[in-house]
């Protein structure tokens, strides 16, 4: 709870500058005589989003801000992270490796990651469940997977 | 009526009724297991779906939504872990008639009940839908900007508990439509001279990774999830004559009260089932039963919530405005397929319109006969352990967001919303909203300009006309209630 309200605080501040700099960036749009430019709709959205930032970070402040917040637990948080510097590798690899080279290996990390231990197993289903997905999307539903330059 | 016969004969081509059935299973076993959404369900399927005819997916998605509602009373009933919010009430009695031997009993119960809610939403869609796209064909630009509006201010202000961040969401979403080229004047906007940028953020990877790649990252966070391996036989599920005299009053009342919850956009199946369950506790005659294992405390709440399907069909449908976070995920799919939802679908679609009236009532006893089936194989089902499942569902992730363009730029948007929605969930942002700000983005802008084109300039266009004062109206209302009960908490 803590920890949201000081999130709480810092978004709005953060909401508040994200406004500003939209702000400035469509303000060299074209304006039309009649009828809205491209510049005025995300400008109507920017001055929202201000107010509203604007009111999460007094409403914040004003109910008491926590000189603490609550313990963040680092080894779950450091997991998620993993998990996504994983996918993001997976992704920009795919170039490279292609689908069916590459995922049994990716299956096999994140299946890990999220605690399954019996590694033969884990082997063998990361290689069934990468073969069942490309005959299943590629051969029957015509769906293209990621080709890469090996693969 | 002939319009709803050729709908039939539509659903029972043996291509559409196979991915209905599909549908109708593969959204009970999802439903089933905790964490697993009919809107995840639903996204999953979505690379599929852009390569069907129109009716023949949206039956199957109609198929999963109906299915994932009832799936969920499952888990809630055997494992005391709701598969679905929708089946949050569900748990109160049917954990109770599971602890004292009757599991099969309460799922037969919360089958026939889901059922019944699920032919009384059907009937008022038939009914109801065609009436108001009637009342939707005299809207003018201003009033689908006043709409679009309503819409999204009616789903920030419900679906979190913090109506300002809900407000917050949307504007992010809108923020995020009007990336890219500018569909008034053409030139690049928030682009950073990227090419890339330059298309917009397709609603395909936004769906996925707000719903989809964020569940995953939030799973691994605990990869011990649940694990169902201790779960009793089902046995004797189908209720006596007694017993289904004495469930039909709660069943009735949930149906009604579901149908009517699931019409007003941004509510659903969570808040309906504990309105129904109330309501049946209320008028019972066993109200001190209630919470130690009635039968009328699991039927209320499962018919509700799959009553909840037909409404929130009806606003999404006529108007383009979802009634509940699957409803929005619906209509991404509507749109990728190709179809625009709104009142011209019951002029230029006709086809469409009555292939979901008779989907949905072919889905409802499709959904009797499998849940039945489903019900009694339940145990194996949640048995499927998480550590697979989730690992598999990032693939697919990956495999759905590519297959929109065959682009990894689209994988990669996928993977950044995934992101976003993490930290949002975990800060407490709902989803939702994001998603119909996207959706509703372009839609808001474009009948902007056209209002202000019209009007010559003037702003007073959206209160001189009735209909878009009255959305106007509304917006503030349900956001002024929201905030007044937000404080009263």
């Amino acid at each position: 709870m803590k920890e949201t309200k000081r999130i709480d605080v810092w978004t709005g501040v953060a909401l508040m500058v994200l406004s500003v700099v939209v702000w400035v960036l469509t303000s060299d749009l074209p304006t039309p005589k009649r009828g809205i430019g491209p510049g005025d709709y995300p400008r109507v959205i920017t001055a929202v989003l201000f107010v509203l930032g604007l009111t999460m970070t007094i409403s914040n402040l004003i109910s008491g801000y926590p000189a603490k917040g609550e313990k963040t637990n680092w080894l779950y948080l450091g997991r998620m992270v993993l998990m996504a510097v994983m996918a993001f590798a997976y992704v920009r690899m795919l170039k490279f490796f292609g689908f069916p080279l590459l995922t049994p290996f990716f299956l096999f990390g994140t299946i890990a990651l999220f605690g399954y231990r019996s590694w033969w197993k884990n082997a063998i289903i990361s290689v069934v469940a990468t073969g069942i997905i490309f005959v299943l999307f590629n051969v029957i539903f015509m769906v293209f997977l990621p080709t890469g330059k090996i693969f | 009526m002939a319009d709803l016969l050729t709908g039939f004969v539509l659903v029972f081509e043996p291509l559409t009724f196979a991915l209905m059935v599909f549908g109708v299973v593969i959204g009970i076993i999802i439903g089933a297991l905790p964490g697993l959404t009919a809107s995840m369900g639903i996204i999953l399927l979505l690379p599929l779906v852009y390569r069907l005819p129109a009716n023949t997916a949206l039956v199957m998605l109609c198929g999963l939504f109906c299915g994932g509602m009832y799936g969920g009373s499952i888990s809630a009933i055997l494992l005391k872990t709701p598969g679905t919010p929708s089946a949050s009430a569900t748990v109160l009695d049917g954990y109770p008639l599971c602890e004292q031997g009757k599991a099969g009993k309460a799922l037969g119960v919360s089958t026939i009940a889901s059922f019944i809610g699920g032919i009384v939403s059907t009937i008022c869609l038939i009914l109801i839908a065609p009436q108001l796209a009637k009342v939707a064909l005299k809207f003018q630009a201003a009033d689908y900007f006043a709409l679009s509006i309503f819409g999204l201010t009616i789903m920030a202000s419900s679906s979190g508990k913090n109506v300002v961040k809900g407000l917050v969401a949307g504007c992010i979403g809108l923020l995020a439509s009007c990336v890219g080229i500018d569909g008034i004047v053409g030139v690049n906007r928030l682009t950073f001279n990227n090419m890339y940028l330059a298309g917009g953020f397709a609603l395909l990877p936004v769906l996925i990774g707000v719903f989809a790649i964020s569940e995953v990252l939030t799973q691994v966070q605990n990869p011990a999830g649940f694990t169902g391996s201790s779960v009793q036989e089902v046995k004797n599920m189908l209720p006596s004559w007694v017993e289904l005299k004495g469930i039909m009053p709660a069943t009735l009342v949930g149906a009604v009260l579901g149908v009517f919850i699931g019409i007003i956009p941004g509510t659903g199946g969570a808040i309906a089932c504990f309105l129904a369950y109330n309501l049946a506790q209320k008028f019972s005659k066993d109200r001190k039963l209630f919470g130690k294992g009635a039968l009328s405390g699991v039927a209320a709440p499962e018919s509700a919530n799959n009553a909840t399907t037909g409404g929130a069909l009806i606003p999404m449908l006529c108007l383009g405005i979802p009634g509940d976070v699957v409803t929005s995920v619906m209509l991404g799919a509507l749109i990728l397929i190709g179809v625009r939802p709104g009142p011209l679908l019951f002029v230029e679609n006709t086809d469409i319109v009555y292939s979901i009236f008779a989907g949905m009532v072919v889905i409802q006893f499709l959904m009797l006969g499998f849940g039945l089936l489903a019900a009694r194989y339940s145990p194996h089902i949640l048995k499927v352990p998480y550590t697979l499942l989730m690992p598999i569902i990032m693939v697919l992730c990956v495999v759905g967001s590519f297959s929109l363009n065959n682009s990894l730029y689209e994988v990669t948007v996928a993977l950044s919303f995934g992101l976003i929605g993490y930290f949002m969930k975990r800060w407490g942002y709902p989803g939702a909203p994001l998603v119909l700000g996207v959706i509703l983005g372009p839609l808001a802008e474009e009948n902007l300009n056209r209002a202000l084109l019209v009007s010559n300039n003037s702003w007073s266009v959206f209160i001189q006309r009735p209909i878009s004062f009255t959305f106007l109206l509304l917006s503030v209302v349900s956001i002024g209630f929201a905030v007044f009960s937000s404080r009263k908490k």
